[in-house]
């Protein structure tokens, strides 16, 4: 029985990235830092990774996705890119929202946090042992310092030193990492987690 | 000889998301439209009386899968009877441009298919073809919300530009003045609609650029003047009726004008030797101006085609047919293609000549 494959695409942040994912781990990723041009990156990055494995886009058994908030473009052309692929192949597709990637890059224990910097305040979202506490939301600084409530909690993101955590840990990273949204992603149901954008800002700002 | 060259086209370079699926059995054959699906985006522009481009963005990428699976369905085909996918990839308003040149490629990419990225005016360039014999060359006047040129159309891929605005677009002169007037949105439609009930005479308002030499448009002065009439007096029914009709009367006779211009230096290109008008673009679909466009026409020797108004108006069956045609020459574009807010379809022209101040971007169109 071949692996069933995950594909999943993140483009939110400054960073456009692709992963191959199956049951017995990692069989491709590609990741370039980047402020724009994931338009002209993404498509050329899939191929590249789909040529890597026997089976091709035969093998894939869902599509992930990052639903932002970040960029408007680039959450875009990661969601359009990504639904033309489940159209295409019909296959299921999965939106997880950057914030919660971010949040959860590296475990779901305990108190975590995903935070970005926006024109006026912060994107934030509050997880513990996994369970969403503060869905993602646009927040005054000093809202999201009062969501920490006090305690140590640890904070993901490109405004990871924005607050006062409390001792927690801060890991300022640049975008979502792709093995993280392929993880949360794997045993999600796409009903539940359609792959729609987030974009947590009037279209008319 | 059964040709399986079936196109998927993608369009949402402004306010409408479509896809359509053309098949298309030789070059210079006739077109084969199996689906044309248009959602447009006009009630979430209303309130705004133009189109926001932010707004245009959201809306295609939560629709632009769905009207695809729709056209697939109403052709009653799969990926799998695809030859290529089109999509639009400028000029137009790069949200919007972004999200169906990412479907296209994610759906090329997914079913192995050659992409093709399509320069919008090209389509709406080739469309009278979709429809009518209409070989090439001929002149086209394209007038759209985005655009108002004329160009020689040579084939696919080799038009030339010979005329532009050096202002406003034909349609965007009729948005603005439909919202002066309280017309609504889009002002095409609605401001002929307003125009039937008024007189054409009622107010001279300026005829810009009218006997110069060229065949370039200018709307600005037109517009500034009927927003000036417009505030003199209030306006009632009829004298919002009497302005839309001096309007379109001036719009009219400014592009007959012009018109005469360009099939002169048509002709000096070595024309054809039976010369085509075509008339493209959403204001080709303008009652008035296509019935003095079609007189005029048949006055010069001119044989006149208009596309019918649904291949007038934004729409992706000129795009799958532009697909189809650059598929036979082998004209096939890299998953890296660009999408680009600019893209002059004569771009030698648009360098020499920038009718838009180009600023560092590039010429316009």
């Amino acid at each position: 029985m071949p692996d069933r494959l995950i594909l999943a695409i993140e483009t939110n942040l400054a960073r456009c990235s692709a992963a191959l994912v199956g049951e017995s781990g990692v069989l491709a990723q590609e990741s370039v830092t980047l402020q724009r041009g994931h338009a002209e990156l993404l498509a050329p990055m899939v191929q590249g990774l789909m040529a890597r494995v026997p089976l091709g886009f035969e093998g894939l058994a869902r599509v992930a996705v990052t639903t932002g908030p970040g960029s408007f473009t680039g959450v875009r052309v990661g969601l359009a890119f990504a639904r033309g692929l489940a159209l295409a192949l019909s296959l299921p597709i999965i939106g997880v929202s950057s914030l919660e990637v971010l949040a959860l890059a590296d475990g779901e224990s305990g108190w975590r946090a995903g935070i970005i910097p926006s024109a006026e305040g912060v994107f934030f979202a509050l997880y513990e042992d996994g369970q969403t506490r503060v869905a993602p939301a646009r927040l005054k600084p000093e809202e999201a310092q009062a969501a920490l409530a006090g305690r140590a909690v640890r904070l993901t993101g490109p405004g990871a030193a924005l607050l006062d955590n409390h001792g927690g840990a801060q890991i300022v990273s640049d975008a979502p990492c792709v093995l993280a949204l392929a993880r949360l992603a794997g045993p999600r149901d796409p009903s539940c987690a359609p792959a729609a954008p987030l974009y947590l800002r009037a279209a008319l700002a | 000889m059964e040709s399986k060259s079936i196109l998927l086209g993608i369009e949402t370079s402004c306010d409408e998301t479509a896809a359509a699926l053309v098949r298309l059995a030789a070059p210079d054959g006739p077109a084969e439209i199996l689906a044309d699906v248009v959602l447009s985006q006009f009630a979430a522009h209303a309130p705004y009386a133009g189109v926001v481009p932010e707004i245009a963005a959201r809306a295609h990428v939560e629709a632009v899968d769905t009207v695809i699976a729709a056209a697939m369905r109403e052709a009653g085909i799969g990926f799998a009877d695809l030859s290529g996918v089109a999509a639009t990839a400028g000029p137009g308003l790069i949200g919007g441009v972004l999200v169906g040149l990412l479907t296209g490629k994610a759906i090329a990419l997914a079913r192995g298919l050659p992409l093709l990225a399509i320069n919008h005016l090209e389509a709406h360039a080739l469309s009278p073809r979709l429809a009518a014999h209409a070989p090439f060359p001929y002149l086209l006047l394209l007038a759209s919300g985005g655009h108002c040129q004329f160009l020689a159309v040579e084939g696919v891929g080799r038009a030339r530009r010979l005329g532009s605005t050096i202002d406003d677009a034909a349609g965007e002169a009729f948005d603005k003045a439909a919202k002066v007037l309280g017309l609504g949105f889009p002002g095409g439609p609605a401001l002929e609609l307003a125009a039937q009930s008024g007189d054409p005479g009622a107010f001279a308002l300026p005829r810009p650029l009218l006997g110069r030499p060229g065949c370039d448009f200018s709307f600005a002065g037109l517009k500034t003047a009927l927003a000036r009439a417009a505030q003199m007096e209030p306006l009632t029914h009829q004298r919002q009726a009497d302005l839309a009709a001096s309007f379109q009367a001036a719009v009219s006779d400014v592009v007959l004008d012009r018109t005469a211009n360009a099939m002169a230096a048509f002709e000096a290109r070595g024309g054809g030797a039976a010369p085509l008008l075509v008339a493209a673009g959403g204001v080709a679909a303008n009652g008035v101006l296509r019935a003095g466009l079609s007189q005029f026409a048949a006055q010069r020797g001119y044989d006149f085609v208009v596309p019918p108004k649904r291949y007038c108006t934004d729409n992706a069956a000129m795009v799958a047919l532009v697909g189809a045609e650059r598929l036979q020459l082998g004209l096939i574009d890299g998953l890296d293609a660009p999408a680009r807010p600019r893209w002059p379809l004569d771009s030698e022209a648009a360098a020499a000549h920038p009718t838009h101040v180009p600023g560092r971007k590039g010429a316009k169109a």
